[in-house]
């Protein structure tokens, strides 16, 4: 067993070695490919725009990936990106001052967090009916709040926190974007919290019988994926200056994609924090670069769901090299 | 020349560059009952798994009643007279015995191949009352005990006419009563000119039972023994390779106050109005038979299963314990029963196994800290010999004796005054159970109070000073060290 263990060991280090930078290097292949392709690919200013680009969805990933984590997901993050949306534009027509449309939207994307949370964990209802619930409720909200059509007239004010960009240069969007991985990256590696979320996802009893409190630290990742996506639909309402209860249909796909092309199991437990802004890029760069040389939309759909489909194909082999 | 129904001769099986078996041979008659022994990662499995096609050989030849073969995976090792019941059965649980039993090949009728119901209950009920099972084949598998699920794999081993059919570890969660059930199943296979070939860590039942011994050690033939003609020391001594003249190394320490007072605890149907004590510097040990309500008595103690009713006092306090987390404030561990199940992250390193329970105490500033983690898992990977080649090696790589010290270890780095463990040694090797009994006795000197759970007759009547016994959820005796007798303690087990 001890020799075969060390096999073993070796050919999973090796291949863990390879799959952490495997993504990386995909990535700056895609990025090579498509520089020789197009020239107007590798500018600094579309550079800048994939990076604009990948802002929402990083964003979401990230909140996707503490739940994953844990071994659930969340199909309603799209939703609350629609009724935060439309929420703050709401109240962001100058009538309240701007941090109330900004806590409104966090504020509704965590109680919805915490509604997801609250069933999967407490009442034990799997994370696929909750999620797949709350979608249709929350956008339903969505639509009820703002009588089904879209809310314009938002403030300069508002416009801006998503709009701006600092020093004129880098739009407050990456900034955002790069500061929340950053924050959730420490939190995942340099806290007791972040360990033992890997705790309950890589084996939930075991870490039940070591004294965590499972169920709240479930609900918790529920929490802060509704919270960020709650910052997502804040952010996308000012950048679009309005809020429409339809955006961010589809959203919870590709967050999931990034996070999954990222490098982190749907088994929960293993995952590394900044393979969710390389898997939310490669994800960009290929939307950019394919919308640059002139390929519609429809294949990019395509290619996106193979990708998603391989890297979980790559994931579970290597899991059943390992069990054999 | 005698017939043989199996021979396996100089079998070689490479991983890369480590030979994990070395001209492995091994010869079963027909209708004999053939042990094959050897510690954990001595080459068992890898052995078993070359025969059932589930690995390839490098080397060597497999002769089956005289003829070739070479399976290329376990359909055709079964069409070969092959099979194998695995430790962990996997039946279809929402079908019948029947099905079970015809599973991939049922019986059919007319053109259409429609399948035939009544024959395969019909030959179903046949075969399972061969074997002295008397119920329905119409049951679903979901309402069987282990042991009866069991029989109902031997069953479809033996309809598909296997001439050998390996065990693999077959008693594991069999209570004592089902253990001869199953061996009356096995004598009847014998003589009916089926071979066995018997995997066991239980060495007593291995002579209970088998005809010849193979035994291997680190990928290697060391010899064949006939049984009668063995003794247990021999056996042990060849399988680790040096003479084990105290298998349990029981150290006197005075033993002093109450540590952990239970009164009256309930949990469901399955634990009544259990009481029992343990002292500082005692092994108390609480013997039963599977379903007893030995573990659900532990896990009802430490808060993993909520109690309905009863009181636990720890150092003569009333506390109470509503989750494993105010268990663990309280300075209470709980190794449980099932270390890949409820005591590992197996995807998990060392390191984070280890320092999972106490790492709040290995924080700098609220921070997690990587120096200190380190620090203390090897500290422990010294301490309990836990072979490894490094603490950021993740568990699953590890073997089960390893393993089940990562699985204590995460439980001492938080210095408990008083520790349960649940079957500390089940499926583990000779020299890591070894390891184990020396850390009680440790743990014992520096006044610690231990329970431990074990259906390990020798094992408990070894370590404990005091054994409590629970028969259908009830304490049904209570024993002092110098009273154990293995008859008295047997009867207790099986009161009503």
């Amino acid at each position: 067993m001890n020799n075969r263990g060390r096999i073993l060991k070796d050919a999973r280090q090796r291949s863990g070695v390879i799959r952490e930078f495997a993504m990386l290097i995909i990535l700056l292949v895609i990025v090579g490919v498509l520089s020789i392709l197009s020239p107007k690919f590798a500018q600094f200013d579309n550079f800048i725009n994939i990076f604009k680009q990948t802002a929402i969805n990083g964003i979401l990933a990230t909140g996707m990936a503490m739940v994953i984590l844990t071994g659930g997901f969340d199909l309603s993050v799209g939703s609350i990106v629609g009724l935060s949306g439309v929420v703050a534009a709401l109240l962001a027509q100058g009538n309240y001052p701007i941090y109330v449309p900004v806590l409104a939207a966090i504020l509704i994307g965590t109680i919805a967090g915490l509604f997801n949370g609250t069933l999967v964990s407490y009442f034990g209802i799997p994370a696929f009916v909750v999620t797949l619930g709350s979608q249709s409720i929350i956008r339903g909200l969505a639509y009820v709040v703002s009588g089904g059509r879209p809310v314009f007239g938002v403030c300069k004010a508002y416009e801006n926190i998503a709009g701006g960009k600092l020093f004129g240069v880098i739009p407050y969007l990456v900034i955002y974007l790069f500061i929340i991985v950053l924050v959730v990256g420490f939190v995942l590696t340099k806290t007791i919290y972040g360990r033992r979320l890997y705790a309950v996802g890589g084996n939930e009893e075991a870490a039940k019988v070591s004294g965590i409190n499972v169920k709240a630290m479930k609900m918790s990742a529920f929490m802060i994926a509704g919270l960020l996506s709650g910052v997502a639909g804040m952010l996308l309402t000012s950048r679009a200056i309005s809020g429409s209860p339809q955006t961010g249909e589809g959203y919870e796909l590709d967050a999931i994609a990034a996070v999954v092309i990222g490098g982190f199991s749907l088994s929960g437990g293993s995952g590394k924090w900044y393979g969710i802004i390389i898997g939310a890029l490669i994800l960009s760069v290929l939307g950019n670069g394919l919308d640059i040389l002139g390929i519609k939309s429809f294949y990019q759909l395509i290619l996106k769901g193979t990708i998603v489909i391989l890297a979980v194909y790559l994931d579970v082999r290597s899991r059943r090299k390992i069990s054999a | 020349m005698e017939k043989m129904a199996l021979e396996m001769r100089g079998i070689v099986k490479r991983f890369a560059h480590n030979t994990v078996l070395d001209h492995v041979d091994l010869s079963i008659k027909a209708g004999e009952i053939h042990a094959l022994m050897g510690e954990n990662g001595a080459g068992k499995s890898t052995l078993m798994k070359i025969l059932m096609g589930i690995y390839t050989k490098d080397c060597g030849e497999i002769l089956v009643e005289g003829k070739p073969l070479q399976a290329a995976n376990p359909k055709q090792a079964l069409e070969n007279g092959i099979a194998m019941i695995h430790q962990e059965l996997n039946p279809v649980l929402d079908m019948s015995i029947a099905e079970n039993i015809f599973i991939g090949r049922e019986l059919h009728k007319g053109p259409m191949k429609i399948v035939d119901k009544e024959s395969m209950l019909k030959e179903a009920g046949k075969l399972i009352k061969d074997v002295g099972l008397n119920i329905s084949p119409k049951k679903t598998m979901r309402g069987l005990s282990v042991a009866q699920m069991q029989l109902v794999e031997i069953v479809k081993a033996t309809s598909q006419n296997a001439k050998v059919i390996i065990m693999d570890e077959p008693t594991s969660a069999l209570t004592e009563k089902e253990v001869k059930v199953l061996f009356k199943v096995i004598e009847r296979l014998k003589s009916d000119g089926v071979a066995i070939i018997f995997i066991s860590h239980k060495i007593e039942e291995v002579f209970a039972v088998s005809d010849r011994i193979t035994v291997l050690r680190d990928g290697k033939h060391i010899g064949v023994l006939e049984t009668k003609n063995a003794t247990h020391d021999q056996l042990i001594s060849m399988m680790v390779g040096r003479e084990i003249k105290e298998i349990f190394p029981k150290v006197e320490v005075p033993i002093g106050d109450v540590a952990l007072e239970v009164r009256d605890l309930c949990y469901c149907d399955k634990v009544c109005n259990v009481s029992f004590s343990v002292r500082k510097g005692e092994i108390l040990g609480i013997a039963g038979l599977v379903g007893s309500g030995r573990s659900e008595t532990a896990s009802a103690v430490f808060g993993v299963l909520p109690k309905k009713c009863g009181e636990i006092y720890v150092n003569g306090k009333k506390v109470e314990i509503k989750s494993p987390r105010d268990a663990v404030k309280k300075k209470i561990a709980y190794v449980t029963e099932d270390r890949k199940v409820t005591g590992l992250n197996l995807i998990a390193s060392v390191r984070e196994n280890i320092t999972i329970v106490s790492i709040k105490n290995l924080t700098k500033r609220f921070l997690l800290n990587k120096e200190n983690e380190k620090k203390a898992a090897d500290e422990y990977i010294a301490k309990m010999k836990v072979k490894t080649d490094s603490c950021e090696k993740q568990v699953l790589f590890l073997s089960g004796g390893n393993q089940q010290k990562v699985a204590i270890s995460k439980w001492l780095l938080g210095d408990p005054e008083i520790i349960i463990l649940d079957e500390p040694t089940r499926g583990i090797d000779v020299g890591a159970k070894r390891d184990i009994y020396l850390l009680m006795g440790e743990l014992v000197k520096q006044g610690k109070a231990i329970i431990m759970i074990s259906s390990e007759m020798p094992e408990i009547m070894g370590m404990s000073d005091r054994i409590v016994v629970l028969s259908d959820g009830k304490v049904s005796g209570e024993i002092e060290r110098k009273d154990f007798d293995q008859e008295r303690i047997m009867h207790m087990q099986f009161a009503q």
